[in-house]
């Protein structure tokens, strides 16, 4: 959104009362009240997962299923707690482990979506330079990210560095496929627009192609975090040194926690889902708001 | 009909256009500002398609504030030519001439306005009307709005400056595309088609509102359209493409005063006499 105010040179208060009061009637009710009251739809969500809780907590107590193979969810709360606080061992791994992870995915995802992003521009304006990447795109998006962790723990160790390089791997690729596809589909009259006003590549690249794409370079961001997350976790448990949730999952099967399993399930889940609703939230802040994407709302 | 009923309202010359010839209303003290001779484009088939003759042989001259229509049927190349004076597309043989030199890519002296408007979705209207400012890069903020606004309120957008275009009217959008490019003051307008996409209301206002526009702007309009009316009520001169590939067959000036009635008698004869003249109607 960093090109909103470029977008409106020296626009009055009232415009961002305008675009706000838009922005909240795309993401909420059409009354504006999804400020003040949850919206209908979360109410629904959260009823939904709330007695899926409950069942799952009954199944657990009742005895049917064998507190080893599942574990409830107040056992799980217990655990949570526990692991969060100062006796655990080492001290705070919860906290300890999600920061360890989400910095390698994010850190990872960065690099990944500065190098990335041009990459798929460049290829997708110049026939030339698409034809000597684009092959290698393919072939790294038909290789596996697991495939390829044991070249990088004989590269790089079995330390942090083979963790960070999976994620920009992995995220690598679809990124570059989306904004390939996504750039070459921008209407050429946007671009003859712009240089008509005697745009300088720079300015085309910020205020024409990337908003133009901005739909399947989110896409690609999504679907690269994706990617990343899932390989991420997993790499993390063959790299048996660096900690992370991944790490902390696969330890805890060799001794047969499932309370640690199941915790550590549930935060992978709602990390990912923090991480979906940030790009929707993207979405619904630019391709929505401006009108060129349907709000998904029924 | 003879070429007496024809003197109060135009003016014919048949064939070559680009030579010499009397001009009634702007005089050959008139600078030309730009010069085509014999252009011919080709496009190369792809994917194993034959190539297009778009554009067989076309000359004309363009002088400095005369409103120029291309009017032609359909796929005859009149976009391709303002492409090509656009510097978006090159001529394959022949030469195109701008203010004496050869047309290197598009600039800012260029503003083209097309029939799907063009605007950027992600600004508003404002942001939209302010683009070319901000590209020129010697502008305040303030300044840029200011200017910005004042093309808001000469093409009828009042209210409408922080309005996202997906949610404007078709003849709305095509305002604010024209009001983006007229504030940067380009020495050419290129228009393509511009209310092929609009209600006849909305088109109707429009042909009036571009018709003042002229009048006053130091600007040289080139419009490209299939609808003969839409031609006789806007141009100083009217050139007449065949079907493809192109070639020009009639160059006819229009001298009556604007804004014009579309239903006033001199215009109706025009229009008459346009339409005997090309024979078929290039509308179908
Ligand atoms: N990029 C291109 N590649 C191949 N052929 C093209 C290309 N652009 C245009 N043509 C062909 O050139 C011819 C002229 O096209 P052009 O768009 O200039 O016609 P037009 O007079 O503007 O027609 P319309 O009224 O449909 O807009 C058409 O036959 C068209 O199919
Ligand atoms: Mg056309």
């Amino acid at each position: 959104m960093e090109n909103r105010g470029e977008a409106t040179p020296g626009e009055p208060e009232s415009a961002t009362t305008y675009t706000s009061s838009s922005a909240t009637a795309v993401a909420g009710s059409p009354d504006g009240r999804s400020r003040l009251y949850p919206s209908r739809s979360t109410l629904i969500g959260t009823t939904s997962v709330c007695l899926f809780a409950l069942v799952w907590q009954g199944l657990a107590s009742s005895g049917v299923i064998p507190a080893v193979v599942l574990p409830g969810p107040l056992d799980l709360v217990a655990r949570a707690i526990y692991l969060a606080g100062p006796s655990s061992n080492p001290p705070f791994q919860l906290e300890g482990d999600i920061l360890l992870t989400l910095s390698r995915l994010l850190g990872g995802f960065a690099v990944a979506a500065l190098f990335a992003v041009p990459v798929g521009i460049v290829s997708a304006v110049s026939r030339p330079i698409a034809l000597v990447l684009m092959p290698f795109v393919g072939v790294f998006m038909a290789i596996p990210a697991l495939a390829i962790v044991p070249i990088l723990m004989l590269l790089t160790g079995i330390g942090n560095a083979t963790d960070f390089t999976v994620v920009v791997v992995t995220a690598f690729i679809p990124i570059v496929v989306y904004v390939y596809d996504g750039v070459r589909m921008i209407d050429r009259k946007y671009l003859w627009t712009s240089r008509s006003f005697g745009a300088r590549s720079g300015d085309v690249f910020w205020h024409v192609i990337v908003p133009a794409a901005i739909v399947p370079l989110l896409a690609g961001f999504r679907m690269g975090m994706g990617y990343a997350w899932r390989s991420l976790i997993a790499t993390e448990s063959l790299t048996a040194l660096t900690g992370g949730l991944g790490y902390t999952i696969f330890q805890a099967s060799q001794f047969f926690d499932t309370r640690t399993i199941y915790l550590y399930m549930v935060v992978t889940a709602v990390l990912g889902f923090a991480i979906e609703s940030a790009f929707r939230a993207a979405e619904i802040r630019t391709a929505v708001r401006w009108g060129t994407l349907a709000s998904g709302k029924r | 009909m003879t070429a007496g009923t024809m003197e109060q309202g135009m003016q014919r010359t048949s064939g070559d256009v680009s030579s010499e010839r009397p001009d009634a209303e702007l005089g050959a003290a008139v600078p030309k500002v730009i010069e085509a001779r014999h252009v011919r484009k080709i496009f190369a088939g792809t994917h194993g398609e034959p190539a297009v003759v778009a554009i067989d042989d076309i000359s004309f001259d363009i002088r400095r504030r005369e409103f120029t229509v291309f009017l032609g049927p359909s796929g005859c190349g009149k976009s391709t030519t303002l492409h090509m004076i656009g510097g978006f597309e090159q001529q394959t043989e022949g030469s195109l001439l701008l203010n004496g030199q050869a047309i290197r890519g598009p600039g800012p002296d260029r503003g083209i306005v097309f029939q799907d408007f063009v605007l950027f979705p992600w600004r508003t209207v404002l942001g939209n009307i302010a683009f070319g400012l901000e590209m020129m890069r010697c502008f305040t903020r303030a300044e840029i709005s200011e200017r910005a606004r004042h093309y808001v309120e000469h093409l009828g957008l009042a209210g409408f400056a922080n309005a996202y275009p997906s949610t404007l009217s078709g003849g709305m959008k095509q305002r604010v595309a024209i009001a983006r490019t007229l504030a940067v003051q380009p020495e050419f307008v290129l228009m393509d088609e511009p209310f092929a996409a609009l209600d006849a209301q909305a088109r109707d206002r429009l042909i009036v509102d571009v018709s003042l526009i002229a009048n006053e702007q130091n600007t040289t309009f080139l419009f490209v359209t299939h609808d003969i009316r839409e031609a006789i009520r806007l141009a100083d001169r009217i050139l007449v493409f065949s079907p493809r590939p192109a070639r020009i067959v009639e160059s006819i000036a229009v001298t009556l005063p604007r804004p014009r009635d579309a239903y006033s008698a001199e215009l109706l004869d025009v229009d008459r006499y346009m339409r005997s003249l090309i024979g078929t109607s290039p509308e179908d």
